[in-house]
C-alpha cells in the first residue's frame, strides 16, 4: 500500500513537471504591448503573440506597464522582440512615454549605438507601430544592422483593431511553421477577411533582413544566426 | 496523509482524463470528413473538390492531395480552411465559393532584381483572374477601390487591386482583392466575398455630420482633416450595417501620427468602432 502511495505521488509530480517543462526554454521572446489608458491598451496583442510563441517553444513573456529601460536591457538576450503600440520610424514608445530609438546617439537607448553584432541572437523583431518601416533609416534597418536576422514593420499609418488582429495571426501562422514572409502575408489576408472594408494600413508591411532571414521558419523555436 | 493521498489520486485521474481527451478533440476535425449537407452546408469533400476545380487542370491537383485544417469563423460566416502543400484556401461552408486563396511564396534570391511589370499589365492580370473566379464580377457594378504598388524592401514588390460593388452610392460587401507578384505577374492572394445585402443603402446621417462625429472622438487633435466613404460593413455575426468610414488625420504630435478610423452608423449616427492609429 505504501508503494502504491509513493507511486501515486511520483505520477502526480511527473504530470506536474510535464505541464511546467514547456514553459522553460533557451529561447526568449519578449512582447511589449503598452497600456496607455482607455481604448489604447495593447496588452492583448502582446499576450496573444506570447501564447503562440510559447507553443512554438519560446520562453515567451508579455508586458504592458514596463518602461523602455526594461525592454532595452532584455533586447540583447531576445530571440524574438515584438512591440505593439505607438511609435514612428525612429522610436517606439512605452506606457510611461519612455522610448527605444532607432538611431538617436544621444539617448542611451538607441539601437544604432549597440555594439555591432549585439543582436546576433535575434531571429525576428516586429514593430507594430505607425510608420515603423518608413524611409531608408528606421527601426528595422537599425535592428538588422546590429545583427538581427529579420524585422517587420509598416511604412504607413496603421490602426489598432487591424494591427492587433494581424499580430495574432502572424504568430498563429508562424506557429504553423510558415516562413516569416508567408506568415505575415497570410496574416494580412486574414485581417482583411475579418475587417472586410479596409486593411487599416497593415497592407504597408515592409521587411528588412540579413541573409535570408525573412524566409526562415521559427517553429520550433530558433535563435538568430 | 490519507486525505492528501486521496486528493492526489483524484487529481491524477482528472489530469489523465484531460490529457487523454486532447488527442480526441484534435481528431474531431477528421471525423467531420464524412459530414454531408447538414444545416445547409457543403461537406468537406465537396469543398476539396471546389479547390481542385478552382486550381484548374493545369495544376493536376487531386482531391486527396488537399488537407482539411479546420473551420475559420468570421463575422461574415464560416469557411473550411484547406491546404494544398502550403497553399491555403477558405471555402465558404454555405455557398462553396472560394473566399480566400493564398499561394505560398518562395521568392528567388535575385542577384540583380528584375524589372517589375507595369501597373496596367498587373491590373489586366488581376482583373482577368477576378472575372474568372468571382461569379458575378461582370454582372455587378464593380468599381476599383484599390490599385497600388508596394515596395516591401526585402519582401520584394507586389500590387494589390481591389474592387467593390457600388450600389446607390455605397460600397457593398461584395468585394474582390487580388495581390499580384510585381516581378512575374503570378497571383499571391485572392480574397472575395459575395453576400445578399440586407441593410438599407440610404443614409440618414449626412457625410458632414458623420465626419464631425468622427473628429469629435479624437480628444485634443489639432488641424483635423477627414474623408469618408459610405460602405456596408459586417463586424458582428451576420449583422450588416450601413456605415460612414471616416479616416481622420491630425497634426503629428511629437512626430507621432494622430487620428485613425471611425465607423459611424449611417442610419443613426452611433459610433460603431473607434480605431485610432498605433
Amino acid at each position: 500500500m505504501k508503494r502504491f502511495k509513493i507511486g501515486i505521488v511520483l505520477l502526480a509530480l511527473l504530470l506536474a513537471a510535464m505541464a511546467i517543462v514547456p514553459c522553460v526554454s533557451a529561447y526568449r521572446a519578449d512582447n511589449w504591448g503598452p497600456n496607455y489608458g482607455l481604448l489604447e491598451d495593447f496588452s492583448n496583442a502582446a499576450y496573444n503573440a506570447a501564447a503562440e510563441q510559447s507553443s512554438m517553444g519560446y520562453g515567451a513573456y508579455y508586458d504592458s506597464d514596463n518602461s523602455a529601460s526594461t525592454a532595452w536591457s532584455n533586447l540583447p538576450s531576445d530571440q524574438v522582440f515584438s512591440f505593439n503600440g505607438h511609435g514612428n520610424n525612429g522610436k517606439i514608445i512605452f506606457y510611461d512615454n519612455t522610448a527605444i530609438y532607432a538611431n538617436y546617439p544621444s539617448s542611451p537607448q538607441s539601437i544604432s549605438s549597440l555594439t555591432s553584432g549585439q543582436l546576433n541572437d535575434l531571429a525576428l523583431a516586429v514593430f507594430v507601430s505607425c510608420n515603423s518601416g518608413y524611409s531608408t533609416s528606421n527601426l528595422l534597418t537599425s535592428t538588422v544592422a546590429q545583427g538581427g536576422d529579420a524585422a517587420i514593420g509598416f511604412t504607413g499609418e496603421i490602426t489598432k483593431a487591424q494591427s492587433d488582429y494581424w499580430t495574432g495571426k502572424l504568430w498563429y501562422y508562424l506557429d504553423q511553421s510558415y516562413s516569416i514572409q508567408n506568415a505575415a502575408n497570410m496574416a494580412q489576408a486574414d485581417t482583411l477577411s475579418s475587417y472586410w472594408y479596409a486593411y487599416g494600413g497593415i497592407d504597408t508591411m515592409t521587411y528588412r533582413q540579413s541573409g535570408s532571414g525573412y524566409s526562415r521558419v521559427l517553429d520550433p523555436a530558433v535563435a538568430g544566426v | 496523509m490519507k486525505l492528501l493521498t486521496k486528493w492526489i489520486f483524484v487529481f491524477t485521474i482528472c489530469v489523465s482524463l484531460i490529457m487523454i481527451s486532447f488527442p480526441a478533440s484534435a481528431l474531431s476535425g477528421n471525423a467531420a470528413n464524412d459530414q454531408i449537407n447538414t444545416e445547409n452546408k457543403i461537406g468537406i469533400n465537396a469543398a476539396k473538390d471546389r479547390v481542385v476545380q478552382y486550381l484548374g487542370t493545369d495544376r493536376a491537383v487531386k482531391s486527396g492531395d488537399i488537407q482539411y485544417r479546420g473551420d475559420v469563423k468570421s463575422p461574415m460566416g464560416t469557411s473550411y480552411s484547406l491546404s494544398h502543400g502550403k497553399d491555403l484556401f477558405y471555402i465558404n461552408q454555405e455557398t462553396g465559393e472560394v473566399e480566400l486563396a493564398y499561394f505560398y511564396q518562395t521568392l528567388p534570391e535575385y542577384k540583380v532584381l528584375p524589372s517589375i511589370i507595369s501597373a496596367e499589365k498587373a491590373e489586366a492580370i488581376a482583373k482577368a483572374y477576378a472575372e474568372k473566379n468571382y461569379q458575378n464580377f461582370s454582372r455587378k457594378n464593380m468599381q476599383m477601390i484599390m490599385n497600388r504598388l508596394y515596395d516591401r524592401s526585402a519582401g520584394g514588390q507586389d500590387y494589390i487591386f481591389g474592387w467593390a460593388e457600388e450600389d446607390s452610392g455605397a460600397y457593398t460587401l461584395n468585394r474582390v482583392y487580388i495581390s499580384v507578384n510585381a516581378y512575374d505577374g503570378n497571383i499571391i492572394s485572392y480574397l472575395a466575398k459575395e453576400r445578399t445585402i440586407t441593410t438599407s443603402l440610404t443614409p440618414e446621417i449626412e457625410k458632414t455630420d458623420a465626419i464631425a462625429i468622427a473628429i469629435g472622438q479624437f480628444e485634443g487633435i489639432t488641424s483635423p482633416r477627414a474623408e469618408a466613404t459610405l460602405s456596408v460593413i459586417c463586424l458582428e455575426t451576420d449583422i450588416q450595417r450601413l456605415a460612414w468610414l471616416v479616416n481622420v488625420h491630425g497634426d503629428r504630435k511629437d512626430d507621432i501620427a494622430q487620428g485613425g478610423e471611425v465607423l459611424v452608423d449611417a442610419l443613426n449616427g452611433e459610433v460603431i468602432l473607434f480605431n485610432p492609429f498605433n
